[in-house]
């Protein structure tokens, strides 16, 4: 009770000094660390039956059924090219990127962090960095570096547009 | 004589190496002064001579160079030179000048006759010589009485003292020469002066040596003084007080300290001994008990072994009994089976004349009208019927009493299988008996396999409510983290609730590691019960090996047992059998007493024929209905009789198999006995072998008391 007690003041100290902060989700994929904004998160599931579909991309893991809603359901590790999430252990982060909710497969998550708007350095520019542009920055946090994912740009639009194209998607 | 006093000199000598030790010094000591008395002597008799003319060679040499200017310009002074000489010097005996060509010119002295009178020229070097005279051996000393630096005249030729050194050039011109005599008598008192001394000296070293031969043999004598009292106390057994007694550092002294540190080491020793002849008597004596025990087992065993033997004697004579019993009923059941076989063949008759009589019938009924003879033949027939009906009758009523009889043996029989089951039962009770210690020992073992069973168990359990917990805890992680979502988008009216969101979050993952944790220890926990029964296990197989060997006797009383059942079975059916037939004969009778009462009416028919054809007829109708009805009634017997056939035969075949199974029983019975003849003979030779070891443990018992009685007369340190 007295921890609680002296976190709360804590988080009221921080409070107090108002600068624009920026609340992410924190997850880890493979041995990379991903942060994601929560304002385009939804929420956490454990892996619920993954209904597979035919003819689609490999990051595609299939369908899910949240609450009777059916979500696409899309592997980030795959997506990275890190190999396929353990889908027994794994978690899913449902996003909300435009319009449509996504549910993407990662390894864990780790923690719901604030930053200041300050602290976020923009992603290293490489010759062969053509592929980082889903990448909004970086920050460190903790022992943790995590690459800030921007929602709306894990697919590239032909990619979104063929997901959309797909039947499930059509009553939506 | 010689060797009389050679024991004399011996006898002191051979008792004690202090003595030899005493006459070994003794004899060095004279020899040694012996030697030392002839060396002396000799030194001074040579050493007093040479002194001597040494002296008196540097007197001439001094003389005579003194004198070599008298000798050359004042001869008369030769005169006063010698007389004080011979004045200052009592030994002189001459003294004589000669010149350069040997004549004397100047001599005197005590000498009648000097030995120089012989003399040629003068020597060229000074000498001096031992010479005879008539005053005894004298001295002769020469010395030459030269020129310095003058011309060397030519001494060649001359006489010389030293022939050896005549190459030497002389320096000098030859003068003349000095001659001296001098008599040895003060010589012989040096003489006397040295002998007296060395005298003392012998006498000194002799006293010397005698004093320091006794210091020394003393001194190294004593520790063997020590060592011969140590060694006569261990020869009475006293093994402890030997310390300190001699401190010396030298091998004697040594020799002394390993002596006491070898009494310690004794006395150590036999104490150890004397503690293990204790253990070995308390060993013996325990073996010795349970050697008791062990008799008092094997005689118990032997004695149930004798109750188990006479308990399967008496089954043996059970199964014989029920073996001539079986035999009895087997030669019964032939009997009734050859009665029933007679009586199929009079049904059959019967029935061939039942026929008969129908086709009679029939003829009778199409030619009555015209034919009243064969109202007779009919009438024969009936009575023929009539009879063959009384003779199954008969052979019925016989069947009934046999098959009476059969059940009278059947139940007999029963009584007496029953007997052997019972004995056979008391059997298996004295083997369970004989092994229910073993079976408590395996009941207890099981109970503690079941309890760390259980234990396992139970721990399983608890990880499994650790899994739950576990699923509960990444469940309120996974809620937490929403929470925090949930607040982080609800902005600032939600940064409390993150708070406590994170709060709940730290919680699971602390409950998380703590569910860990306890899974370790379970898991550790498992480990060591598997351990544990696996350890229980492998004690069990010597208890399991036990209750296989209790088991096999239990076996075959089991299988006596089982072979007891079968003929209990066995009998039953064959009760149940002649119930049947016994039935089955009943029926038979009641179809042949109907069937005499046909007959009988059938006769009573024939007489009434005569009433009229009208009557007959429907005489003849009720005859031929009757008939089928007799038909009827025949083949029902048959099939009555079939059935007490297969009912004898099923008896025959039963009474086969209780045979067959009383042999089986009665075989089983054998081995038994023959295991259990087995089993007495190696209880006998147990029994022989735990006396033949009682008699062992007990000499065994006795030498140790003998050892222990021999140690204590050893006085040792505690």
């Amino acid at each position: 009770m007295a921890q609680f007690a002296t976190s709360l003041f804590h988080f009221k100290k921080e409070h107090a000094d108002e600068a624009p902060e920026r609340t992410f989700l924190g997850f880890a994929v493979g041995d990379q660390s991903y942060a994601l904004d929560v304002a385009v998160v939804r929420e956490i599931l454990r892996i619920p039956r993954i209904y597979s579909l035919p003819k689609v991309p490999a990051f595609v893991k299939g369908l899910i059924d949240l609450r009777g809603e059916i979500l696409p359901l899309m592997d980030l590790k795959e997506r990275l090219g890190l190999g396929g999430v353990d889908t027994k252990r794994g978690r899913i982060v449902v996003m909300l990127p435009g319009a449509s909710p996504l549910g993407l497969l990662v390894d864990t998550v780790l923690e719901v962090f604030r930053v200041k708007a300050g602290e976020i350095k923009p992603s290293p520019e490489m010759p062969a960095s053509g592929n980082l542009e889903f990448l909004e920055g970086i920050v460190k946090v903790g022992e943790n570096l995590y690459m800030l994912l921007k929602a709306g740009e894990l697919l590239t639009p032909q990619e979104l547009k063929a997901l959309v194209r797909q039947p499930w998607a059509a009553g939506r | 004589m010689n060797k009389g006093l050679a024991g004399l000199v011996a006898a002191p000598l051979r008792g004690s190496i202090k003595n030899q030790l005493m006459a070994m010094l003794g004899i060095l000591m004279v020899v040694g002064a012996t030697v030392l008395a002839v060396v002396f002597y000799l030194q001074a008799r040579s050493v007093s001579l040479g002194q001597m003319e040494n002296s008196y060679r540097s007197l001439g040499d001094m003389v005579a160079s003194l004198s070599a200017y008298d000798i050359q310009f004042n001869r008369s002074n030769l005169k006063n030179t010698e007389a004080a000489m011979l004045k200052a010097d009592p030994n002189l005996l001459w003294v004589e000048y000669a010149d350069a060509k040997g004549k004397v010119l100047e001599s005197g002295g005590t000498l009648k006759s000097p030995p120089t009178q012989a003399l040629g020229g003068p020597v060229q070097r000074a000498g001096v010589k031992l010479v005879a005279s008539s005053a005894g051996q004298v001295l002769l000393v020469r010395a030459p009485i030269v020129q310095a630096q003058a011309a060397p005249a030519s001494s060649t030729g001359e006489l010389g003292f030293e022939p050896s050194a005549p190459a030497a050039p002389a320096q000098a011109a030859s003068l003349g020469e000095l001659r001296l005599v001098v008599g040895l008598a003060p010589l012989a008192q040096l003489r006397r002066g040295y002998l007296g001394f060395g005298l003392l000296v012998v006498l000194l070293t002799l006293l010397a040596g005698a004093v320091v031969s006794v210091a020394m043999v003393r001194y190294l004598m004593a520790p063997l003084g020590v060592l011969t009292s140590y060694a006569s106390e261990v020869a009475g057994g006293k093994l402890t007080g030997f310390r300190g007694r001699m401190t010396r550092q030298d091998e004697l002294g040594r020799l002394v300290t390993s002596f006491e540190g070898m009494a310690g080491n004794l006395s150590q020793m036999i104490r150890k001994i004397r503690d293990a002849f204790r253990r070995v008597e308390e060993g013996t004596q325990n073996v010795s008990r349970h050697l008791n025990i062990t008799l008092s087992n094997t005689q118990n065993q032997e004695a149930s072994t004798h109750q188990v033997q006479s308990q399967v004697d008496s089954i043996q004579k059970a199964v014989q009994q029920v073996s001539r019993l079986m035999e009895d009923l087997s030669q019964l059941a032939e009997e009734v089976s050859s009665s029933v076989l007679e009586m199929i063949a009079s049904i059959d008759e019967i029935a061939t004349n039942t026929e008969g009589l129908n086709d009679a019938v029939n003829t009778v009924a199409s030619t009555l009208s015209q034919n009243v003879a064969g109202i007779r033949q009919i009438d024969s027939s009936a009575e023929t019927l009539n009879t063959f009906v009384e003779e199954t009758s008969a052979a019925m009523n016989e069947m009934e009493s046999s098959i009476r009889q059969i059940e009278e043996n059947a139940i007999a029989t029963r009584k007496a299988t029953e007997l052997v089951a019972s004995e056979a039962l008391a059997g298996n009770q004295s083997a369970q008996h004989s092994s229910e210690t073993i079976q408590k020992l395996q009941v207890s073992f099981e109970a503690t396999t079941g309890v760390m069973k259980l234990l396992g168990q139970r721990s399983e359990e608890v990880g499994n409510i650790l899994q739950v917990i576990d699923e509960v805890m990444e469940q309120t992680h996974l809620l937490a983290l929403n929470a925090a979502i949930i607040a982080a988008q609800a902005g600032e009216h939600g940064k409390a609730f993150a708070v406590v969101a994170q709060e709940i979050k730290e919680l699971a993952g602390k409950t998380s590691v703590s569910t860990r944790e306890i899974a370790g220890l379970i898991d550790a926990v498992q480990h060591d019960v598997r351990q544990a029964v696996e350890t229980v296990n492998s004690q069990r197989s010597l208890v399991d090996n036990s209750v296989a060997v209790t088991n096999e006797t239990r076996k075959t009383f089991d299988r006596i047992q089982g072979a007891v059942r079968t003929s209990l079975q066995m009998v039953e059916e064959i009760a149940r059998a002649t119930t049947e037939q016994a039935k089955g004969t009943l029926g038979i009778v009641r179809s042949t007493e109907k069937l005499r009462d046909l007959a009988q009416h059938l006769r009573r028919g024939t007489k009434e024929q005569s009433l009229g054809s009208q009557q007959i007829i429907e005489a003849m109708d009720r005859i031929r209905s009757l008939s089928e009805e007799m038909k009827r009634a025949t083949s029902e017997q048959s099939a009555g009789s079939a059935l007490i056939r297969q009912a004898m035969d099923r008896l025959t075949a039963a009474v086969a198999e209780v045979l067959a199974q009383n042999q089986a029983q009665g075989q089983a019975g054998k081995e038994v006995e023959r295991v259990m003849e087995d089993f007495a003979s190696a209880s006998r030779s147990n029994l022989a072998s735990i006396r033949e070891a009682t008699g062992q443990v007990d000499s065994l018992s006795q030498r140790a008391e003998e050892v222990a009685r021999v140690i204590s007369q050893f006085q040792i340190e505690e």
